[in-house]
Protein backbone atom coordinates (compact mmCIF):
# COMPACT_ATOMS: atom_id res chain seq x y z
CA UNK A 1 0.00 0.00 0.00
CA UNK A 2 2.60 2.34 0.99
CA UNK A 3 4.64 1.30 -1.77
CA UNK A 4 1.78 2.36 -3.70
CA UNK A 5 1.64 5.77 -2.07
CA UNK A 6 4.90 6.78 -3.32
CA UNK A 7 4.88 5.78 -7.17
CA UNK A 8 4.79 9.76 -8.31
CA UNK A 9 7.34 11.99 -9.09
CA UNK A 10 9.78 14.51 -6.88
CA UNK A 11 8.06 17.00 -4.81
CA UNK A 12 4.77 15.34 -4.47
CA UNK A 13 7.00 12.49 -3.10
CA UNK A 14 8.58 14.39 -0.18
CA UNK A 15 5.39 15.71 0.88
CA UNK A 16 3.68 11.82 0.98
CA UNK A 17 6.63 10.53 2.77
CA UNK A 18 6.67 13.33 5.19
CA UNK A 19 2.90 12.36 5.90
CA UNK A 20 3.94 8.96 6.13
CA UNK A 21 6.46 10.02 8.33
CA UNK A 22 4.70 12.12 10.55
CA UNK A 23 1.31 9.42 10.96
CA UNK A 24 4.05 7.28 12.39
CA UNK A 25 5.94 9.66 14.86
CA UNK A 26 2.91 11.09 16.22
CA UNK A 27 2.07 7.31 16.98
CA UNK A 28 5.33 6.40 18.25
CA UNK A 29 7.30 9.32 19.32
CA UNK A 30 5.05 9.43 22.19
CA UNK A 31 5.31 5.94 23.25
CA UNK A 32 9.01 5.60 22.72
CA UNK A 33 9.33 8.77 25.72
CA UNK A 34 6.85 6.44 27.54
CA UNK A 35 9.12 3.58 26.94
CA UNK A 36 12.36 4.70 27.91
CA UNK A 37 10.99 6.72 31.28
CA UNK A 38 9.96 3.40 32.09
CA UNK A 39 13.30 1.56 31.44
CA UNK A 40 15.25 4.28 33.13
CA UNK A 41 12.87 4.28 36.21
CA UNK A 42 12.34 8.24 35.49
CA UNK A 43 8.60 7.95 36.19
CA UNK B 1 -1.19 43.22 32.68
CA UNK B 2 -1.04 40.60 35.38
CA UNK B 3 1.63 37.47 34.06
CA UNK B 4 -0.96 34.70 34.89
CA UNK B 5 -3.80 36.43 33.02
CA UNK B 6 -1.51 36.56 29.96
CA UNK B 7 -0.89 33.09 30.26
CA UNK B 8 -3.89 32.09 30.86
CA UNK B 9 -5.66 34.16 27.65
CA UNK B 10 -2.67 32.83 25.43
CA UNK B 11 -3.48 29.19 26.57
CA UNK B 12 -7.16 29.79 25.94
CA UNK B 13 -6.58 31.34 22.74
CA UNK B 14 -4.12 28.86 21.16
CA UNK B 15 -6.28 25.54 22.68
CA UNK B 16 -9.48 27.00 22.01
CA UNK B 17 -8.59 28.91 18.46
CA UNK B 18 -6.10 26.04 16.71
CA UNK B 19 -8.98 23.46 16.71
CA UNK B 20 -11.00 24.93 13.79
CA UNK B 21 -8.22 24.59 11.47
CA UNK B 22 -9.10 20.82 11.73
CA UNK B 23 -12.65 21.22 9.28
CA UNK B 24 -9.69 23.26 6.72
CA UNK B 25 -6.78 20.71 7.11
CA UNK B 26 -8.00 17.56 8.29
CA UNK B 27 -4.33 16.23 9.15
CA UNK B 28 -2.30 19.56 9.45
CA UNK B 29 -4.73 20.92 11.91
CA UNK B 30 -4.40 17.25 14.07
CA UNK B 31 -1.10 17.86 14.02
CA UNK B 32 -1.04 21.69 15.22
CA UNK B 33 -3.99 20.57 17.60
CA UNK B 34 -1.50 18.70 19.17
CA UNK B 35 1.19 21.38 19.61
CA UNK B 36 -1.26 23.27 20.68
CA UNK B 37 -1.71 20.77 23.46
CA UNK B 38 1.80 20.84 24.25
CA UNK B 39 1.43 24.55 24.59
CA UNK B 40 -0.49 25.12 27.69
CA UNK B 41 3.44 23.34 29.76
CA UNK B 42 5.98 24.91 27.58
CA UNK B 43 3.84 28.71 27.87
CA UNK B 44 3.65 28.20 31.91
CA UNK B 45 7.73 26.70 31.94
CA UNK B 46 8.70 29.69 29.46
CA UNK B 47 6.55 32.59 31.29
CA UNK B 48 7.23 31.36 34.89
CA UNK B 49 3.46 31.57 35.22
CA UNK B 50 1.07 29.30 36.55
CA UNK B 51 -2.23 30.43 35.89
CA UNK B 52 -3.65 26.51 35.70
CA UNK B 53 -2.03 25.50 38.97
CA UNK B 54 -4.21 23.28 41.24
CA UNK B 55 -6.81 22.71 37.93
CA UNK B 56 -4.41 21.79 35.41
CA UNK B 57 -5.78 18.48 34.81
CA UNK B 58 -9.11 19.08 34.49
CA UNK B 59 -8.28 22.12 32.09
CA UNK B 60 -6.21 19.71 30.31
CA UNK B 61 -8.56 17.18 29.56
CA UNK B 62 -11.40 19.38 28.87
CA UNK B 63 -9.43 20.76 25.80
CA UNK B 64 -8.56 17.86 24.92
CA UNK B 65 -11.49 16.63 24.67
CA UNK B 66 -12.68 20.05 22.69
CA UNK B 67 -10.36 19.28 20.34
CA UNK B 68 -10.94 15.50 19.71
CA UNK B 69 -14.51 16.65 19.13
CA UNK B 70 -13.95 18.95 15.96
CA UNK B 71 -11.60 16.03 14.76
CA UNK B 72 -14.69 12.95 15.54
CA UNK B 73 -16.93 15.72 13.86
CA UNK B 74 -14.69 15.39 10.74
CA UNK B 75 -14.24 11.74 10.89
CA UNK B 76 -17.67 11.36 11.00
CA UNK B 77 -18.14 13.02 7.02
CA UNK B 78 -15.61 10.79 5.82
CA UNK B 79 -17.35 8.59 3.37
CA UNK B 80 -15.74 5.27 4.23
CA UNK B 81 -17.87 3.51 6.12
CA UNK B 82 -14.94 1.83 7.95
CA UNK B 83 -13.66 4.56 8.81
CA UNK B 84 -15.81 6.60 10.11
CA UNK B 85 -17.61 4.49 12.26
CA UNK B 86 -14.17 3.39 13.63
CA UNK B 87 -13.34 6.48 14.48
CA UNK B 88 -16.66 7.67 16.36
CA UNK B 89 -16.52 4.46 18.05
CA UNK B 90 -12.89 5.52 19.79
CA UNK B 91 -13.61 9.04 20.09
CA UNK B 92 -17.22 7.78 22.25
CA UNK B 93 -14.49 5.60 24.29
CA UNK B 94 -12.38 7.82 25.12
CA UNK B 95 -14.72 10.83 26.02
CA UNK B 96 -16.55 7.88 28.12
CA UNK B 97 -13.40 7.54 29.97
CA UNK B 98 -12.97 11.20 30.83
CA UNK B 99 -16.53 10.91 32.11
CA UNK B 100 -15.87 8.13 34.18
CA UNK B 101 -12.19 9.55 35.26
CA UNK B 102 -14.01 12.79 36.45
CA UNK B 103 -16.73 11.10 38.14
CA UNK B 104 -14.88 8.32 39.96
CA UNK B 105 -10.58 9.68 39.64
CA UNK B 106 -10.03 6.26 39.32
CA UNK B 107 -6.41 6.47 37.95
CA UNK B 108 -6.83 3.21 35.41
CA UNK B 109 -9.72 4.23 34.08
CA UNK B 110 -7.40 5.83 30.84
CA UNK B 111 -5.23 2.71 30.21
CA UNK B 112 -8.43 1.21 29.15
CA UNK B 113 -10.17 4.04 27.82
CA UNK B 114 -6.87 5.03 25.80
CA UNK B 115 -6.81 8.32 23.42
CA UNK B 116 -6.56 5.69 20.27
CA UNK B 117 -8.94 7.91 18.35
CA UNK B 118 -6.50 10.60 17.63
CA UNK B 119 -3.46 8.18 16.27
CA UNK B 120 -5.92 6.56 14.11
CA UNK B 121 -7.93 9.45 13.09
CA UNK B 122 -4.35 11.14 11.92
CA UNK B 123 -3.70 7.88 10.22
CA UNK B 124 -6.54 7.86 8.39
CA UNK B 125 -6.66 11.88 8.02
CA UNK B 126 -3.03 11.44 6.58
CA UNK B 127 -3.40 8.53 4.13
CA UNK B 128 -6.85 10.95 3.18
CA UNK B 129 -4.31 14.07 2.23
CA UNK B 130 -2.50 11.56 0.28
CA UNK B 131 -5.18 9.88 -1.90
CA UNK B 132 -9.06 11.95 -1.27
CA UNK B 133 -10.81 8.57 -2.04
CA UNK B 134 -8.89 6.72 0.41
CA UNK B 135 -10.96 3.68 2.29
CA UNK B 136 -10.01 1.03 4.35
CA UNK B 137 -9.65 -1.90 2.59
CA UNK B 138 -11.51 -4.43 5.29
CA UNK B 139 -12.33 -5.31 8.39
CA UNK B 140 -8.83 -7.12 8.66
CA UNK B 141 -7.07 -3.52 7.44
CA UNK B 142 -8.82 -1.94 10.56
CA UNK B 143 -7.77 -3.89 13.02
CA UNK B 144 -4.41 -4.03 12.22
CA UNK B 145 -4.31 -0.18 11.59
CA UNK B 146 -5.92 -0.06 15.50
CA UNK B 147 -3.59 -2.18 16.41
CA UNK B 148 -0.93 -0.51 14.88
CA UNK B 149 -1.33 2.86 16.32
CA UNK B 150 -3.06 1.90 19.84
CA UNK B 151 -0.25 -0.15 21.06
CA UNK B 152 2.14 3.07 21.34
CA UNK B 153 -0.66 4.98 23.04
CA UNK B 154 -2.12 2.55 25.79
CA UNK B 155 1.98 1.94 26.98
CA UNK B 156 1.69 6.24 26.78
CA UNK B 157 -0.82 5.87 29.11
CA UNK B 158 -0.14 3.70 31.10
CA UNK B 159 3.13 6.19 31.82
CA UNK B 160 1.25 9.30 31.92
CA UNK B 161 -2.06 8.46 33.63
CA UNK B 162 -1.39 5.17 35.64
CA UNK B 163 2.37 6.08 36.86
CA UNK B 164 1.37 9.80 36.68
CA UNK B 165 4.38 9.99 35.25
CA UNK B 166 5.46 13.88 34.45
CA UNK B 167 6.54 13.68 30.91
CA UNK B 168 6.82 16.78 29.56
CA UNK B 169 9.44 17.55 32.61
CA UNK B 170 11.34 13.44 31.29
CA UNK B 171 11.46 15.69 27.93
CA UNK B 172 12.59 18.92 29.11
CA UNK B 173 15.09 17.60 31.12
CA UNK B 174 16.56 14.30 29.76
CA UNK B 175 15.93 15.18 25.80
CA UNK B 176 15.58 18.73 25.49
CA UNK B 177 18.36 19.26 28.37
CA UNK B 178 16.27 22.31 28.99
CA UNK B 179 16.78 22.76 32.47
Amino acid sequence: MIRGYLRCSGRERIRRVAIVVMIVAVAYVPGGVALAMLLSSAD
Amino acid sequence: MDRDLAVLLLIIAFRGGVPFLVFRWQFAGGLLCILADASDSILQDALGAEPLKGHYHLVDKSFDTYYLLFEAIVAYRWADPLARWAAVGLFALRAGGVVFYELTEIRGTFVVTPNVFENFYLFVAGLRTIDPGYRIPSWRWLVAMVVFVGAPKVLQEYVMHYREAATWHFVKENILMWR
